[in-house]
């Protein structure tokens, strides 16, 4: 057979001369949040010939305001198909908000429509709740009804809140090992988990999932392979998703989440990854980033437009703590030098100097304190971090400092590592101020088992005066915050290559609004 | 304060909410006319292309596929190894940037990685996607066809099938239907146990198997064929090179055993191993599965490491 080019074979696609607009009101609005596109087929297909459970990939909420907050379910009975193992049709799926947990007391309901375009993802915005308050949720479609979650709306932003409860959580490489961390994380009494980055790893996934090795996972060649393209990611997403710790964790509480680079590539920034052109690579991380959204509890503001989203944002937990989430991967920059961007820095730096808080809380990807890795002179630094861009980060310092803002607590991932850094507002001399304090969480399951220290972490104390803890357990760290002193325990697993290890508080650090700065309890 | 329209806080309940509107596009949907796709939920699903969000409606939700000049004419050899991936191109003409799918399908009983690419299209871009495909063995020698769609654009390839001859040596390994391994590491796929290249200096050029989890025993590398065989004799070549030598590098203990009765039964066991090629003889089996359970490793990294395995009758 001879081989020719194919080129003539293909044909041009009509131009669309059925396309029109439809205006929808009523009823029709709350199911089509999350999409102003509607699919080809405006009416939507019978859920009760669905012949497996569609709500495979479990339940979430997120982002909560004091009467709002994100409800996210995608409909996928097959979890490795490119589809979801849905057709090509919309589909109905009510939701349901109630006040207890046998939804005896349904406050809000209303129907959504999962669209294949969005893959069947389902973003119900619920509004009209009130403040500080406990709620539970369902989907349903068809004869299936999904799992129960729990999540809870923000206190009022001027109501006086005395005490509020936060998690952070990181870095959950699903072949590194089991999510058991978030069945511990489910029996903490939080109000909130703020979830640092590294989500999904585009790194290759093998038949027994890594180091879970699980002969029973069966997982399918084509995780060998780093995703590039959008049915590639939403495949990993599947894949991330269906582990019934992770769905218990998203079930439990409300989450904000931020990304970092491994929900695209590693080390990427802004539109730079290596050789390859930015042109290609903006491609891809368009296609990582729409599929980020698709399987997260987000609003439509944060819905990309290509490889453009908007995801840093601000939160408002009654007059007791403010959180501004970050995106330090975005718009990272070589020339000028920067991390944030221009536009982010200045949206931090006038919301930290707007807020009426006692605790203004950054929720960030990249260790912000200083880390010498290496005793000599000049020590060595971690480029990726914000060591790399000292530029952007003394003028968040000087920024914190000239416009007196108080109560600066960051909280980070990354680096699959627990820190607890004073924030010194010059690191090479201590007795400068302390500006903040950095509460660095380790990770969910990424490295494996880990270890308690080692002899690099045991250098880098003796390196970095103003870190006053490094420990390499899995885990994540909860917050209990009051009006005057916030308190961190880390909680950590002695493994994750097999399922059903404990938690334990490793360590404890408060840190005063007064005078900020750690001190261990 | 902050100029985020969510930070205002939403007083309307969704009822008051739902009396806005909203523009909705509405994509026209096409039929894909991938061959197979009736037997396929993904390939039946995603034929068309959407527009890029925020209510703005895509100019030019059409985009255009086509093949590679250089895939359009792939050839393969039949096996889980002979494969060769063909290149889709993806290409949106338009002035709009937008979401595409395409939906893929094979003549059978050829096999494609994945039948859905979905991706982001910037006007006027071309996305360039490579989708291994490969034919079983016993495929029909001769001409089969790939076909990829987008909406009403579609494109061929003609991927050439020829047989994978018998090893003249008789290395039974070479014609098995299924090859797998409890795991592997990225860059040391099965296929390179199996690829006649017993060379233990080509290390790390993906002809050698590698395991993917240091220190978790024990390993398996198995053989799968169509029909029985009958096996009397098994080589392994484990890793073994002035750079990686087999004291080191290779593996230590392992047993070969074949698949009967519902259950594995070894025919041989290796302990202690120090050298780089290793043969088993036994009586002669018939069987349609063979693996070699392997059990530890000479430290290094603590991996399992497979140049070559190769079966013979005696």
């Amino acid at each position: 057979m001879t081989s020719s080019s194919q080129e003539d074979e293909v044909r041009r696609a009509a131009p669309h001369t059925r396309r029109r607009f439809l205006t929808v009101s009523g009823a029709a609005m709350a199911l089509a949040f999350g999409t102003n596109l509607a699919s080809g087929n405006t009416a939507s297909a019978d859920s009760k010939k669905l012949r497996s459970d569609p709500f495979a990939l479990g339940v979430a909420s997120g982002d909560p305001l004091p009467t709002a907050v994100v409800l996210w379910t995608r409909l996928a009975p097959e979890i490795f198909d490119p589809m979801g193992g849905m057709p090509d049709k919309n589909y109905k799926v009510e939701w349901q908000v109630a006040t207890d947990d046998r939804f005896r007391q349904v406050v809000r309901a209303g129907t959504a429509t999962a669209q294949p375009e969005y893959r069947h993802s389902v973003h119900v915005d619920a509004r009209g709740l009130e403040p500080g308050r406990e709620y539970f949720y369902r989907f349903r479609t068809g004869s299936y009804l999904s799992m129960t979650g729990r999540t809870k709306t923000a206190p009022e932003a001027r109501d006086r809140v005395s005490r509020f409860r936060f998690g952070i959580a990181s870095c959950q490489a699903y072949p590194d090992g089991y999510y058991t961390a978030y069945q511990h994380l489910a029996e903490e009494d939080l109000d909130v988990l703020l979830f640092l980055g590294d989500y999904i790893y585009e790194n290759a996934v093998n038949t027994v999932a890594g180091d879970r090795f699980d002969t029973s996972a069966q997982v399918p060649d084509i995780f060998q392979a780093a995703p590039v393209t959008l049915d590639q990611y939403r495949l990993f997403y599947s894949l991330y998703k269906s582990d019934p710790d992770l769905q218990a964790g998203h079930a439990a509480l409300p989450w904000v989440l931020t990304w970092d680079d491994h929900e695209v590539v590693d080390n990427y920034a802004g539109g730079v990854k290596g050789t390859v052109p930015v042109e290609d690579f903006l491609v891809q991380r368009a296609n990582a980033y729409r599929a980020y959204w698709e399987h997260q509890p987000l609003r439509l503001e944060q819905l990309p437009a290509g490889p453009d989203a908007q995801l840093y944002r601000r939160f408002d937990f009654g007059d007791l703590m403010q959180v501004s989430v970050l995106d330090t991967r975005q718009y990272r920059n070589a020339q000028p030098r920067t991390i944030t961007g221009e536009a982010q820095m200045d949206w931090l730096l006038d919301g930290l100097s707007e807020s009426r808080a006692r605790w203004n809380v950054i929720a960030n990807q990249v260790m912000l304190a200083k880390q010498r890795t290496t005793l000599a002179n000049p020590p060595g630094l971690n480029a990726d971090a914000w060591d790399g861009f000292p530029e952007d980060r003394q003028r968040l310092f000087d920024g914190i400092v000239e416009r007196g803002v108080e109560g600066v607590c960051v909280v980070t991932g990354d680096t699959h590592t627990n820190y607890a850094n004073d924030l010194k507002l010059n690191f090479d001399d201590m007795n400068s101020q302390t500006v903040g304090v950095e509460f660095v969480g380790t990770s969910i399951s990424s490295g494996r088992d880990g270890f308690d220290t080692s002899p690099q972490l045991e250098l880098q104390l003796q390196a970095n005066p103003h870190s006053k803890f490094e420990n390499g357990q899995r885990g994540y760290v909860t917050f209990d915050v009051n009006r005057d002193e916030m308190r961190a325990d880390y909680r950590v697993l002695p493994y994750v290559t097999r399922r059903g290890a404990p938690v334990e508080t490793r360590t404890s650090f408060v840190s005063e609004r007064a005078e900020p700065g750690l001190k261990a309890v | 304060m902050t100029h985020f329209t969510f930070l205002r806080r939403p007083r309307t309940s969704v009822a008051v909410l739902a009396a806005a509107s909203v523009a909705l596009l509405v994509a026209p949907t096409v039929t894909p006319t991938a061959a197979n796709a009736a037997a396929n939920t993904a390939a039946n699903a995603a034929a068309n292309a959407s527009g890029s969000g925020h209510g703005k409606p895509p100019q030019t939700p059409g985009i255009q596929v086509s093949v590679a000049a250089d895939s359009a004419g792939l050839n393969i050899a039949t096996g889980q190894c002979g494969g060769a991936p063909i290149t889709v191109r993806l290409t949106n003409p338009g002035t709009q940037a937008v979401y595409a799918d395409a939906t893929l399908s094979a003549a059978r009983p050829l096999a494609l990685q994945r039948t859905v690419i979905s991706t982001y299209l910037p006007a006027g871009y071309t996305a360039q996607v490579p989708i291994p495909v490969t034919a079983p063995l016993g495929t029909e020698p001769g001409s089969y066809s790939v076909k990829v769609s987008a909406g009403k654009s579609t494109a061929n390839a003609s991927v050439n099938v020829t047989a994978t001859a018998p090893d003249p040596n008789g290395d039974l390994a070479r014609s098995a239907s299924k090859i797998s391994a409890s795991s592997t590491h990225a860059g040391y796929p099965v296929c390179g146990a199996v690829d006649g290249d017993t060379d233990g200096a080509h290390w790390g050029t993906t002809t050698g198997w590698n395991d993917g989890n240091s220190t978790i025993w024990p390993d398996w590398f198995e053989l799968r064929w169509d029909g029985p065989q009958t096996v009397g004799r098994v080589t392994l070549h484990t890793l073994n090179s002035t750079k990686y030598p087999a004291a080191r590098y290779g593996l230590k203990d392992w047993d070969v055993q074949t698949f009967s009765d519902g259950q594995w039964k070894t025919v041989a066991s290796v302990r202690g191993n120090t050298q780089g090629v290793v043969d088993t003889t036994f009586e002669p089996v018939r069987t349609t599965d063979l693996r070699v359970l392997l059990l530890a490793g000479n430290g290094a990294n603590d991996y399992s490491r497979i140049v070559e395995l190769e079966a013979f009758a005696s």
